[in-house]
């Protein structure tokens, strides 16, 4: 029995209350679980964050084991005999690990950077978003130490310095790697989904869906036609499709 | 002239055999009138307070009266405390305008320091501590107490408490306190951390059947687990919470001590309500009893029950583990576990929401007469200390919801207590301790020891017993 544990209060307020970081990691980890076949059942808590034994959400629930985020979720699934990038070759799963550090490093900063640092993401997304499930004064205490948490680390690797445009910037240069590598490919190696795919599907889907007061995210990513037809896909594919054959 | 220094200067003026060549003179017979009284050594108390505590003395019409009445004012201003040290002399009013049966009154009083403070160290559970403590006692002239305390801890819990009391109208036992706090504690027998920070008022009072306090709190929580994998049920409180919770309780003591009690009964009874604002929504009742009896040979027998129960308050709602009771260890059960009774999640405690408890006598001071290997030989006499414990699997029953009723056996503790020797007031107890298996008829006897207790020792128990 596998239980996905995410950071909200009910499923119904849920995607009103996630943050960018948060939705895009959960969705990764939804997409590989889709992608190996294995059943999950989603479960909502107000303090997923402090549940968690790495302080990030989701964490996984399989027995007494718990995993959190992505890549020990990969080991931990590789371990049980789940795999979906052991039919590569050697420099195959070398190229596939090095976009999912491109991922890691660029996308994912981007998005603590938009949804913590940016000013107005901050004052209209964020803190009412990550204050909403705690009662006065944690709604206004809690949204500002973390906020201090996020920022303390986006500047010891420099973020801080960059301005809103040059984070686009980066985006839209990771982007275009991704883009070149997917080519006209259904997926990033061949016509099977990988880690990679997941990964990019979980992270290119929020940042292209999510409803934040600044477009120009969503635009930076749209500009590139085949990861768009690609997160549909995957959407069709392993989301809808699966989703209907469990409600069945 | 008249020296008043003795604190029961009425009685011993009473007992006082009179020499028979002396004229036999009925104190309460003696006309008096105060006319003046004087407060020396005041530098920052304000008038008022003094004023209310010893304007009562202007309206004694004789000397007996007149000596209580300041023995009375003398008594309030050191529970306010007021001052290092308070003496009273009493003398015939001097001047052109001075009635012959007029008297004057003064108070030589020392005030305390503007600052006071100290270190000290506490042991406390599984941790040692250091406690930084600074006081600005009677703060702005009215008896105001300013406390502030930091305290270290070898298992890095630290904390801070500033409290502000001050009593209302002036009287000693009416007291308001304020206060604001921050406190961590490790609980490794639920494997969580807690690191508390709050606000606090309360005010106590009492009254002809007992002590009263009420007190609001207001406590964001945060709980972390403690290891790395702590069961499951007690990760699932992990978090932040906030607990904004008014408390009633009563205390009714009547024990003639409250470390070793002989004889009395107490009786404490506490309601907290919580969830006035804040997310933790519940009501809480809790009940303690002791009574002691003196037997024979200074052998007394003690008597403690406790129960709570706490229901939440929100539908659908949840207790969390830091408000929940928990039970075992010397404070409680003694023989068990910390806070160990009860059902287990992959070995944490995750607490219950209702308790009733008969409860072991607290554990009081004592300890192995070190460096003597016959211990028998130490006791003056033969006595017997027995202390039976409850079935634990019906404790586990009751908590785990399984059984409705529940029969308990009390614990009974007889202890000794053999007067004064050297000065040092000694007692001596055996512990017999039986425990019970599965089957109910199964009494076995366990373990035997024999403790010696004096109340200046460091406690160390004489052999630690295993359920």
């Amino acid at each position: 029995m596998t239980t996905l544990v995410t950071d909200a209060v009910s499923a119904l307020s849920a995607d009103q209350q996630i943050l960018l970081p948060d939705f895009a990691s959960c969705l990764s980890v939804k997409a590989l679980l889709h992608m190996n076949d294995l059943h999950y059942q989603v479960e909502l808590r107000v303090n997923a964050e402090s549940m968690s034994p790495t302080g990030k959400v989701p964490f996984l629930k399989v027995n007494s084991f718990l995993v959190s985020e992505f890549d020990p979720t990969v080991a931990f699934i590789r371990a049980k005999g789940h795999s979906l990038s052991d039919h590569l070759n050697k420099l195959e799963q070398a190229e596939m690990r090095a976009y999912m550090a491109l991922v890691d490093s660029v996308l994912i900063n981007a998005e603590l950077y938009f949804t913590w640092y940016d000013k107005v993401i901050w004052k209209e997304v964020t803190k009412p978003r990550h204050g909403a499930l705690y009662s006065w004064p944690l709604n206004i205490l809690l949204p500002l130490k973390k906020q201090f948490e996020v920022n303390r680390m986006l500047s010891s690797i420099g973020w801080t310095r960059k301005t809103f445009p040059e984070v686009c910037e980066d985006v839209k240069t990771c982007c275009q790697a991704l883009s070149e590598t997917l080519g006209d490919h259904l997926y990033f190696f061949g016509d099977r989904p990988t880690e990679l795919d997941a990964l990019v599907f979980g992270h290119l889907y929020s940042l292209l869906t999510i409803s934040l007061p600044v477009s120009r995210v969503a635009e930076t990513v749209e500009q590139f036609s085949n990861l768009l037809n690609f997160c549909r896909r995957i959407d069709d594919t392993y989301f809808k499709d699966k989703q209907r054959k469990w409600d069945n | 002239m008249f020296q008043a220094l003795s604190s029961d200067i009425g009685d011993s003026l009473k007992r006082q055999p009179l020499p028979s060549n002396e004229k036999d003179i009925v104190l309460s017979l003696v006309p008096v009138k105060v006319e003046h009284v004087h407060v020396d050594g005041v530098t920052r108390t304000q008038n008022d307070i003094l004023k209310t505590h010893i304007k009562d003395i202007f309206t004694a019409d004789n000397f007996e009266d007149m000596v209580k009445k300041a023995h009375v004012a003398r008594n309030k201003l050191d529970k306010l405390g007021l001052f290092k040290s308070i003496e009273i002399f009493i003398d015939t009013s001097k001047g052109s305008t001075a009635r012959t049966d007029g008297y004057d009154i003064t108070f030589l009083v020392k005030e305390h320091r503007r600052v006071t403070g100290g270190i000290s160290t506490l042991i406390g559970t599984n941790e040692g501590s250091m406690l930084f403590n600074l006081k600005l006692p009677n703060t702005f002239g009215r008896a105001e107490k300013l406390n502030m305390e930091y305290m270290y801890g070898t298992k890095k819990a630290t904390g801070y408490n500033l409290l502000f009391s001050k009593p209302l109208q002036g009287d000693p036992n009416l007291r308001l306190q304020a206060g604001v706090f921050q406190h961590s504690g490790e609980f490794p027998w639920s494997g969580y951390k807690e690191l508390d920070r709050g606000l606090s008022f309360d005010l106590s009072y009492p009254t002809l059947l007992g002590r009263h306090n009420i007190r609001w709190e207001g406590v964001w929580r945060d709980i972390t687990c403690l290891t790395d994998n702590p069961s499951f049920a007690v990760r699932e409180h992990a978090g932040h919470s906030v607990k904004s919770a008014l408390r009633h309780t009563w205390i009714r003591d009547k024990r003639d001590s409250t470390v070793m009690p002989t004889t009395g009964y107490c009786i404490e009874l506490t309601q907290e309500i919580a969830g006035l604002g804040g997310d933790a929504k519940y009501v809480r009742h809790e009940t303690e009893f002791q009574a002691n009896k003196l037997l024979w040979y200074g052998t007394v027998v003690q008597l403690s029950l406790a129960g709570g129960i706490m229901k939440t308050i929100q539908p659908g709602g949840n207790i969390r583990i830091n408000d929940r009771f928990f039970l075992g260890g010397p404070l409680t059960l003694r023989g068990y576990e910390m806070k160990g009774v009860g059902p287990r999640d992959a070995g944490s405690v995750p607490g219950r929401g209702h308790i009733l408890a008969v409860r072991s006598p607290p554990l009081h001071t004592s300890t192995l007469q070190p460096g003597q290997g016959r211990i028998w030989r130490s006791l003056p006499h033969p006595f017997l200390c027995q202390c039976w414990q409850p079935h634990q699997h019906r404790f586990e029953q009751l908590m785990a919801g399984q059984s409705e009723t529940v029969r308990c056996d009390i614990p009974v503790e007889l202890w000794s207590w053999h007067g004064l020797q050297n000065g040092r007031h000694r007692s001596n107890g055996a512990q017999l301790r039986c425990t019970t298996r599965r089957a109910a008829w199964g009494w076995h006897h366990q373990g035997a020891s024999v403790w010696h207790r004096s109340p200046f020792l460091m406690i160390i128990r004489a052999k630690h017993f295993g359920t």
